[in-house]
C-alpha cells in the first residue's frame, strides 16, 4: 500500500488571486478520500490541478511516483486517472452509448487507416469496447436508455452516466466533483452505497468533493479542508466535525 | 420470397435496399450521360465536385466543432498541384509566357490519378502544418486566422510566377473530369466519410464539438485529432480541388478568393452542419439552383417594367435564403441527422420493418 497520488507544496495563482496555496494531498492505494470546504476555496481548482486542466505555479504532484506536471490531461487521463465535473458535461449530441464509447478510444489502441476501412482487427476492437460499454451501463442502471441523447437524460441519471463514463477509461484513481449535487436524501443514500460498490468492484482509488456531509462522512476515512486555497485541516471525519478552525470556516466565528 | 425475407435478420432488408439503390444509381448515371447535353452534364459534374467540397468542410466545421474558413486555400493547392503535373511540357511552355517556369517542373508529366492523389497529399500537407499552428485557437478567431492563410495561399500563388504562372493562370488543362471520375471520386469520398464518422475517430471528433474539456478528459488527444480532422479535410479540398482543375480546363488564383469558401459554407449550412446526408442534398440542391437561377441575371420582365439585367442577382436569392434558414431553422436541412431506411419507414415513405415482410418488402 503505497501512496497513489501525492501532492507537493502545490500553488496556484491567477493573476494576485492565490486559488490554492501549498496543497499537501497524500492519498493511499485503496482510500476514499474526501476534500470539501466553503464555496470558492479551491477544490475543483484542485481537481484540476491534478488531472492537467491547470498547470500549478509551483510545487510537485506525482501519480505512482511519477511527475505529472506539465503533462496534458489526456496523457494523464491515459496514466489511470479520471474525474466527473461539477457542472455536468456530457457529450450532449451523441447516445448514452456512445459517450461511453468515446472514452474508452483511448485504450482501444486503433489507427484511423484500420478504424476506417473496419479492418477485422478493429471490428473485433469495437465489439470488445461496445461489450464493455453495455456492462457498465448496467451496473449504473442505463441500459434502457442506450440510444437517447445523453442531455435527455434526467439529472441524476446524468451524473451516473458521468461516473460510468469515467470509469470507461480504465482509471485507478477517480475524481468525483460533487457527485451529490442535487440529490434528495434518498438518491444520496443510494450514492454512498454505489460509490463503495465501484471502489471495490473497479479496485479504485477514489477523492471526492463534497457538500452533502451525510455523504462524505458516510463514505470517506480521511478528508482534507480547503479555506480560500489553504488546506485548514486534515484528518478522520470526527477529527473534523470537532476542529475549531473548521467550525469557524463554515460557520463564522461566533 | 415473404417468407424467406421474414426469417432473415432485419438488416437484409436495408441491405436489399441499399444495393438496389446503388444499381438504380448506376444506371441513372449511364441514362444521364447518354441523354443530356453537354452543358447540363457539366452542371450534373459540378454537383459532384460541390459534394466532395461540402463534406469536407463538413468534416471540420460540422463534426469536429472547428470554425474554419480556409477551404478555397486547401482547394487552390490541390487544383495548382494536379494541374501543373498533368500539363504537357509543350503545354506548359505554351502558358508560362512572361517568367518560364522552374526547370524542375518542366518536363513532369504525370496521368491524371497520381497527379489528383499527390495534389490532394500536399493540400493534406499544408492543412496538416497550418492546422499545427492555428489549431491552438478557437471559435472566432480559428475563422480568422484560417481564412487569412487561405488569402496567403492565394497571394502566394499570385506571386510565384515560375511555378504557378501568377496571375495568368493555367490555360487548356486537359479535360480529365468525366462525369465517372466526378461522381465515383464523390461516392467513394462519401463512403469513407461514413464510415471514419461511424469509426471510433468519428466518435472522438464529436465529442471534441460537444465539450471539449471533457474530451481531453476522457483520454481524447484533443489536439492531435483536431490536426487529424484538418489534415484529412484540406486532403478532400485538395481533390476536389484537383477535379475543378480538370473540370473547368482553366484555373487562376482569383478562383480560389475566401468567397469560394462562402459558396461551400453556404451548402453546408443549407444541408445541416454535422450531417454528410444534408451535405449530399445541399450541394447538388443549391448547384442546380445556382444554374436554373440564372436568369435572375439577365433582363427580367416584371410586368409593369423591365430591368436590363442586374449581374449578382441570384446570390441575393441565395442570400436570403441563407438568412430564413438561419433565423427559422438554424440546424438546416437534416440537423444531424442522417439518411437511413428505417428514418424512411419511420415517416411513411417506407413500409415498417415489421410489416416489410407482409408487403414483399420493396
Amino acid at each position: 500500500m503505497g501512496s497513489l497520488l501525492q501532492t507537493i507544496e502545490v500553488n496556484k495563482k491567477f493573476g494576485g488571486l492565490a486559488a490554492v496555496t501549498t496543497l499537501n494531498m497524500d492519498v493511499q492505494d485503496g482510500e476514499i478520500v474526501g476534500l470539501i470546504g466553503p464555496n470558492g476555496a479551491g477544490k475543483t481548482t484542485s481537481f484540476n490541478l491534478i488531472t492537467g486542466v491547470y498547470t500549478p505555479t509551483s510545487g510537485s504532484i506525482q501519480f505512482q511516483g511519477q511527475e505529472i506536471i506539465g503533462m496534458k490531461p489526456h496523457a494523464i487521463t491515459r496514466l489511470g486517472v479520471a474525474r466527473t465535473f461539477q457542472n455536468i458535461r456530457l457529450f450532449k449530441e451523441m447516445s448514452v452509448l456512445d459517450n461511453i464509447l468515446v472514452a474508452q478510444h483511448m485504450r482501444m489502441g486503433t489507427n484511423v487507416l484500420e478504424a476506417t476501412l473496419r479492418l477485422p482487427s478493429y471490428i473485433k476492437k469495437e465489439r470488445h469496447i461496445h461489450e464493455r460499454a453495455r456492462a457498465l451501463l448496467e451496473e449504473v442502471g442505463l441500459s434502457r436508455h442506450e440510444q437517447d441523447r445523453a442531455t435527455s437524460l434526467p439529472y441524476g441519471k446524468q451524473r451516473r452516466l458521468e461516473i460510468a463514463r469515467a470509469l470507461a477509461t480504465e482509471p485507478k484513481l477517480l475524481f468525483l466533483d460533487e457527485p451529490a449535487a442535487g440529490m434528495n436524501p434518498q438518491e444520496s443514500v443510494e450514492l454512498m452505497d454505489f460509490i463503495l460498490k465501484i471502489r471495490d468492484q473497479f479496485n479504485l482509488t477514489i477523492v471526492l468533493i463534497e457538500h452533502h456531509m451525510q455523504v462524505v462522512m458516510g463514505v470517506c476515512k480521511r478528508m482534507y479542508v480547503l479555506d480560500y486555497g489553504v488546506t485548514i485541516a486534515h484528518g478522520t471525519p470526527e477529527e473534523i466535525q470537532n476542529d475549531p478552525k473548521v467550525i469557524e470556516a463554515y460557520l463564522g466565528v461566533g | 420470397m415473404n417468407t424467406s425475407l421474414s426469417k432473415k435478420p432485419p438488416m437484409s432488408r436495408d441491405k436489399i435496399l441499399t444495393l438496389c439503390a446503388a444499381v438504380i444509381g448506376l444506371v441513372l448515371l449511364f441514362v444521364f450521360e447518354e441523354l443530356f447535353d453537354r452543358f447540363t452534364m457539366q452542371i450534373f459534374k459540378l454537383c459532384a465536385i460541390n459534394i466532395i467540397l461540402a463534406l469536407s468542410l463538413n468534416l471540420i466545421n460540422g463534426f469536429t466543432g472547428l470554425f474554419s474558413l480556409g477551404h478555397a486555400g486547401f482547394m487552390a493547392v490541390g487544383a495548382y498541384t494536379c494541374a501543373i503535373l498533368t500539363m504537357s511540357p509543350e503545354q506548359k511552355e505554351i502558358n508560362f509566357v512572361l517568367v518560364p517556369i522552374a526547370p524542375w517542373l518542366a518536363n513532369v508529366h504525370l496521368p491524371f490519378v497520381p497527379a489528383l492523389l499527390i495534389g490532394g497529399l500536399f493540400a493534406g500537407l499544408i492543412g496538416w502544418i497550418l492546422g499545427v499552428i492555428s489549431l491552438r485557437l478557437r471559435d472566432d478567431y480559428l475563422a480568422i486566422a484560417t481564412l487569412g492563410f487561405s488569402e496567403i495561399i492565394r497571394v502566394l500563388l499570385t506571386n510565384a510566377q515560375s511555378v504557378t504562372n501568377g496571375a495568368l493562370g493555367l490555360k487548356g488543362l486537359p479535360r480529365f473530369t468525366t462525369m465517372w471520375w466526378a461522381w465515383g471520386s464523390a461516392i467513394l469520398i462519401t463512403l469513407f466519410l461514413v464510415l471514419l464518422i461511424k469509426s471510433s475517430y468519428g466518435r472522438a471528433f464529436k465529442s471534441i464539438r460537444d465539450n471539449e474539456i471533457a474530451a481531453e478528459s476522457m483520454g481524447i488527444d484533443v489536439f492531435g485529432m483536431k490536426v487529424l480532422s484538418f489534415a484529412i479535410s484540406s486532403f478532400l479540398a485538395g481533390i476536389a480541388g484537383g477535379l475543378l482543375a480538370h473540370y473547368l480546363t482553366t484555373i487562376d488564383p482569383k478562383q480560389f478568393i475566401f468567397l469560394k469558401t462562402f459558396d461551400i459554407l453556404l451548402i453546408v449550412v443549407l444541408g445541416g452542419v454535422g450531417s454528410i446526408t444534408g451535405s449530399v442534398v445541399a450541394a447538388i440542391v443549391v448547384t442546380i439552383s445556382m444554374e436554373a437561377l440564372r436568369f435572375l441575371d439577365g433582363p427580367l420582365n416584371l410586368g409593369f417594367m423591365t430591368t436590363s439585367g442586374i449581374p449578382g442577382l441570384r446570390m441575393v436569392f441565395f442570400s436570403a435564403l441563407l438568412m430564413v434558414v438561419v433565423i427559422y431553422r438554424q440546424q438546416g436541412l437534416m440537423g444531424k441527422a442522417e439518411f437511413s431506411w428505417d428514418a424512411l419507414s419511420k415517416i411513411g415513405l417506407l413500409p415498417r420493418r415489421g410489416s416489410a415482410a407482409e408487403k414483399g418488402g420493396k
